[in-house]
């Protein structure tokens, strides 16, 4: 599939603006209405899913060129946090708005229509496999002293994938750490990859390098095989939609793929971890959106749209809808409400229709002030909710929290799931 | 012609450097036009109509009109967009600028006591309806649902939509106006005008309500409405609707002894009729409409059976249609209408449900049972109320257009107008969805009854030129038959008409003749004596030839 | 010290061949969707090696590159590394060129500039690999070419050029001006920093099209690509040979392909 193959679809966008709101259904005050960042940030109708729909049929159209000076900002100041892409479904059974977007980014970058901020970033990356423009030779640090199975030599069940923020990002460490010594407590076979694990290829692919994205993909797919694991396990929800989604996707690989609160909910259920302490604590969660709504399982489909009572505009066979309804939402916080003393509180945009942390899709590396405002609005929505502290799953979020917060002076707490299951073990 | 760069940089000292763009991209995503290829002499078969010369985002009203003297100045025209969903989004045609009006996005004031808020353009029904309900209040939301303008669906074309029985039509919920003008005065309407707030639409001060509303509205040529005090009325339920079920099948739980959904249905269009008077005279019902029939009279049961459950898709539409039970519903549903009842007390419901069921007695009519089961009336509750699923109505192409629509007293319904309308639509089956009567529509298009009527949908594929020459033809056909009873034509496809299309002409000198386009045609002299504020088919008429207007 | 370095843009070398598809009947190989553009890594160590002797000595770097839609961020790093001009030489048809009319354009453009010291190209473009721009252009200009060096050193009006041979090193004084083609041991190119991204974003660059070089793109081609078609599938199977001890795990080996006849 390329830009191209969706003209169509362009052609039918019914230009209801869907796009730019949660789902109206959940439509709770004025303040929190709004479900797309791009837009409220931009003002400009291109900056939404659909104004890219039209650029992309003005590209198409030969009206605009990839080289148009001003295009690559339209393009990449997105998070595509999809949230779009679920509102534009609650109506709609043949659009696929984020799908629009994702092959518009890969025709830019085709064409070498990037932002020139991408050339460190990317230059980095293809000398050291990762995104933090850090060595690989330092990616391990984080284990060091953790007797983990080392999967280059070794072989184990679970291969525990922490991915490059978690890696790299020393004031996270504690999250793998605990979950490393949380999986082996409950007596998982796991190991790591170490200084060999590499770059998920996830984000590169949400900033439009898939080409480079399919390396990265050929080559874990290859080191998990090796190492004889039958499931992945990742602390990141980045990595997480990467795996569950992407590879499969791209490369027909189906593997196990579980985010660690997916991993620490089965375990909680099965006894395999218990809560010594209470810990009182008013607390709101985000929905990551790579685990949430972007997270839902790869369904294969093959198939077709046809033409049924003259022109209703079928597929054939059903095709999956990718609309939000099927990701992780619940599994976090089971795990949350199995810690005594949690009080759980929702923001008004959850699951489905949340609002993004703003990290996404290459938008904190390329467009910080922009990603940190995304930030600065959800940091808004929590307090609204009374909470005493933000909880996420996803490392991408929390780190654009915190340097969100740093930025405001602001002092809201922010917790990954599992610094709770630490703390009242 | 791109802007003089000394009209660029004045205009751009107006809203600051970040607020402006001439960015090829952006432009053409304002040029892009829903239906745009239905006029195919001005859009080519495509999707774009001219782009405008650079787009603005103002933030206020005195950047609107600092905008708005500078075109004066300079003989640049200016095209006004809110949401932009409608046929007039797109500038009518090149050489203009555009106002984005999305940062005039506030909530002023929601004044519980006198029942009205105060919005700026951009402000979205479902925004002031969850504002609104948190006070024990409710607003009219527009027939294109949740996601539209408060403002614009008031002042700037049709905006009707089905609770207007109880909520009655949105120009009578005007109160006052502060209305940038297309010479870049401001005016500001009733009691505002006088400086004694926002309550009333006449007086004190000036009332230009019939002006700047007239029939239609000004459809984005009668300068910039900046703040508008809407009417609200009373919500006896939850502050915030609860929602529950799986996307996209949201329903809402509200008190059952408060809130009913009913679909009133009819062995006869006569019975049909009847029970419209009926519910008229006993003044019940909080939203009255014919929905869901948007999909086809032989559609719509299987419809609503996909669009409530999050596991069904359209691709399940002839299983459904295969099943004896919907067949049977089906049947149950040809002649219905959603009507939503809701007490202000359970005994003010109880009574209602009384008075439901004695018309329905009277005119032999049924209340279809598919409603009752829980999780349906949840669905229809939410869908009702917010009308947030509204774009369902284009789900099967994305593509529509209403053709024999009707605007009149109840006996419309039984004039035979129905079977003409589905008479016409079958005529072009196959090019165009096949399903049967698609007249939705209010049952009372304004406060407590007394009009009612319908738009004849029909679906084509925008993708598909056959279905799109179809959906043309079809709709001409349809205005010819209506021309020939003495009836205005279609209203979607008049908000695409431009006075390079031949056959829009002919359809504007029609509506010119009427008496009240007319004196707002030479209002609209008075008001724009620069003729800067651009517009449609209403200002773009040429005279007819007999001279009966100029 | 005037150098000019000549960059060719390609497909990024490093991205996944999985995805790579031939299309036979075009004569085009066709990258996957969302791989972008670099300069070829060899023109990249050209550009290292001129600005190596910027560092040293002073001059002037102009980097030149031949194409159609050419990608401004692409060629631009060359101003953020250190580059003084940058020269687009773009026309719509400059598009599927070969050596011969990259060389006569890039000659072209050289002459209207004038003078100069020194040229240098990568050795070979990591699309192509041919090898042939950097002599052909050389021929083109009457002046020397030195191929594959691995060092340059600048001397009085000539430069020791290091090159790599079978067994060992050889180095060779040549006279300037002169064209050197370089490989990846002199090194890779420098980082540039995001600031000097930014600011290599503003710096004005020269477009030149066919017109106003004078060039007639069809009249310069010499070579007709006959066909292009994928390489054939090859099927590989691995066998692990395992043993207690390394040492009979190669014995086991040494026997295993003596069994197999391969040694």
């Amino acid at each position: 599939m390329g830009l191209e193959d969706f003209k169509a679809m362009v052609h039918r966008c019914s230009r209801c603006s869907y796009c730019k709101w949660i789902p109206f259904a959940h439509v709770k005050s004025w303040r929190f209405a709004k479900g797309c960042p791009s837009i409220e940030y931009h003002s400009f109708q291109s900056y939404s899913a659909s104004g890219r729909l039209c650029i992309s049929l003005a590209l198409l159209e030969e009206r605009i060129s990839c080289f148009d000076e001003g295009l690559p900002d339209i393009v990449f100041k997105c998070m595509l946090d999809g949230c779009c892409d679920v509102a534009c479904k609650v109506c709609r059974y043949d659009l696929e708005p984020l799908e629009v977007m994702r092959n518009l980014r890969f025709r830019l970058i085709d064409n070498g229509c990037f932002p020139i901020q991408d050339i460190p970033l990317i230059d980095n990356l293809r000398k050291e496999d990762n995104m933090m423009m850090a060595r690989k030779a330092d990616r391990a640090n984080w284990a060091a002293g953790l007797s983990l199975k080392d999967l280059t030599t070794e072989k184990a069940d679970v291969v525990l994938h922490v991915g490059c923020r978690l890696s790299f990002d020393e004031e996270l460490w504690r999250i793998p750490q605990t979950a490393v010594t949380l999986l082996l407590d409950a007596g998982v076979d796991v190991g790591i990859l170490g200084r060999d694990e590499n770059c998920c290829g996830g984000r590169l692919y949400d900033m439009g390098y898939r080409g480079e994205f399919l390396k990265y993909a050929e080559n874990n797919i290859d080191a998990w095989r090796n190492a004889g694991a039958t499931t992945v396990v990742t602390t990141c929800s980045d990595c997480y939609h990467a795996f569950k989604r992407l590879y499969p996707e791209e490369l027909h690989a189906p593997m196990n793929v579980l985010h660690i609160t997916e991993f620490l909910e089965q375990l909680i259920a099965k006894g395999k971890i218990a809560f010594k302490k209470s810990l009182p604590l008013k607390i709101t969660y985000h929905d990551p959106c790579h685990l949430g709504r972007r997270g839902e399982p790869y369904i294969p489909w093959e198939g077709r749209q046809k033409k049924i009572r003259g022109q209703i505009l079928v597929y054939e066979p059903r095709k999956p809808r990718n609309n939000g309804a099927c990701g992780v939402y619940d599994a976090p916080r089971n795990v949350l409400r199995s810690i005594p003393g949690i009080q759980l509180f929702e923001m008004e945009r959850n699951r489905e229709f949340a609002w993004c942390c703003g990290a996404g899709a290459g938008v904190r590396e390329r467009y910080p002030e922009f990603s940190f405002w995304t930030a600065g609005e959800r940091i808004e929505e929590a307090y609204a909710t009374g909470a005493e502290a933000l909880v996420s799953a996803c490392p991408h979020c929390e780190r654009n929290f915190l340097d969100a917060l740093d930025q405001r002076g602001d002092s809201l707490k922010v917790f990954d799931v599992l610094d709770l299951v630490r703390e009242a073990r | 012609m791109p802007l003089e760069r000394e009209v660029y940089k004045e205009l751009e000292s107006v809203v600051g450097p970040e607020h402006i763009t001439e960015e090829p991209a952006t432009l053409f995503s304002y040029a892009y036009q829903w239906m745009a290829e239905l006029v195919p002499d001005v859009s080519g078969g495509g999707k774009f109509f001219d782009r405008p010369e650079a787009v603005l985002v103002p933030g206020g009203v005195e950047e609107v009109q600092a905008i708005v003297r500078l075109c004066n100045r300079y003989g640049l025209k200016f095209h006004v967009y809110s949401t932009g969903w409608g046929p007039w989004a797109a500038p009518p045609s090149g050489g203009q600028i555009l106002l984005d009006l999305r940062r005039m996005n506030r909530i002023l004031e929601i004044d519980e006591q006198n029942m009205f808020a105060v919005v700026e353009p951009y402000v979205v029904a479902a925004q002031l309806q969850a504002e609104a309900m948190k006070r024990g209040l409710n607003v009219h939301i527009s027939g294109a649902g949740a996601g539209t303008s408060v403002l614009a669906n008031a002042c700037c074309f049709q905006g009707g939509g089905p609770d207007c029985i109880y909520f009655d039509s949105p120009q009578n919920s005007i109160l006052s106006i502060e209305w940038v003008m297309p010479t870049g005065d401001i005016l500001r309407t009733g009691s505002l005008g006088s400086g004694l707030g926002w309550f009333c639409a006449e007086g004190p001060g000036p009332s230009t309500q019939g002006i700047i509303r007239g029939a239609l509205g000004g459809s984005g040529g009668w300068g910039v409405v900046t703040k508008i005090a809407i009417r609200l009325v009373h919500w006896p339920g939850p502050p915030v609707m609860p929602i529950e079920g799986t996307v996209p099948a949201y329903r809402t739980k509200l008190p059952a002894d408060q809130f009913r959904a009913t679909f009133p249905a009819f062995p006869s269009w006569q019975s049909f009729a009847d029970a419209i008077y009926h519910i008229y005279d006993s003044e019940i019902g909080y939203i009255a409409h014919r929905q869901y029939v948007m999909w086809g009279d032989e559609l719509q049961a299987a419809f609503l059976k996909i669009v409530s459950d999050p596991d069904r898709q359209l691709c399940d539409l002839e299983e459904l249609l295969h099943m004896p039970e919907i067949q049977k519903l089906t049947d149950e549903m040809r002649r219905c209408f959603q009507l939503i009842l809701v007490g202000m007390t359970p005994r003010d419901l109880e009574y209602q449900l009384k008075v439901l069921d004695r018309i329905l007695e009277q005119t032999g009519g049924w209340n279809v049972a598919l409603v009752n089961e829980p999780a349906m009336q949840q669905y229809v509750l939410l869908y009702m109320m917010r009308l947030c699923f509204k774009n369902l109505n284009f789900t099967a192409t994305g593509g529509f257009i209403d053709t024999y629509n009707s605007v009149a007293s109840p006996d419309i319904w039984a004039s035979g107008e129905i079977e003409a309308g589905k008479k016409l639509l079958k005529k072009y089956a196959g090019r165009i969805a096949d399903a049967g009567d698609q007249a939705m529509g209010p049952i009372a298009g304004q406060g407590g009854g007394g009009v009612t009527g319908w738009e004849d949908f029909l679906f084509y594929d925008p993708h598909d030129p056959d279905s799109v020459q179809a959906a043309i033809e079809v709709s001409d056909e349809g205005d010819r038959l209506k021309a020939q009873q003495g009836r205005p034509p279609g209203g979607m496809l008049l908000g695409l008409a431009r006075t390079t299309h031949t056959e829009e002409k002919v359809r504007a000198q029609k509506l010119v003749h009427a008496r009240e386009y007319q004196w707002q045609r030479k209002l609209k002299q008075i008001f724009d004596p620069n003729g800067i504020g651009s517009g449609n088919y209403l200002w773009a008429a040429e005279p007819s030839t007999n001279g009966e207007s100029t | 010290m005037k150098m000019i370095v000549c960059v060719k843009q390609v497909p990024d070398p490093q991205a996944s061949s999985t995805g790579t598809k031939v299309d036979v009947a075009a004569k085009r190989v066709i990258v996957p969707h969302g791989t972008p553009p670099v300069m070829s890594p060899y023109d990249e160590s050209a550009l290292e090696a001129a600005l190596k002797i910027k560092d040293v000595h002073g001059g002037h770097v102009t980097v030149m590159s031949v194409g159609k839609n050419l990608a401004r961020p692409v060629l631009r790093k060359a101003l953020a590394s250190g580059a003084d001009e940058l020269i687009l030489l773009e026309d719509n048809t400059f598009d599927q060129l070969d050596s011969y009319a990259t060389a006569s354009i890039l000659a072209a453009a050289i002459r209207e500039i004038g003078t100069f010291d020194l040229i240098l190209c990568g050795r070979q473009a990591a699309d192509t690999d041919a090898g042939q721009v950097g002599s052909g252009l050389a021929e083109l200009l009457h002046i020397p070419c030195v191929t594959v060096a691995c060092g340059i050193e600048l001397g009085e009006e000539k430069v020791n050029v290091t090159r790599i041979v079978s067994d060992g090193y050889e180095v060779i004084e040549v006279m300037l001006p002169a064209l050197v083609t370089v490989s990846s041991e002199i090194g890779e190119l420098r980082y540039p920093k995001l600031k000097d991204l930014q600011a290599a974003q503003k710096m004005p660059i020269v477009v030149r099209n066919a017109g106003q070089l004078g060039i007639d793109v069809a009249s310069l081609m010499k070579l007709n690509l006959v066909s292009l078609s994928p390489p054939q599938h090859r099927n590989v199977q691995c066998c692990m040979i395992s043993a207690e001890t390394p040492e009979i795990a190669g014995e086991h080996l040494a026997l295993t392909m003596r069994g197999a006849g391969l040694i």
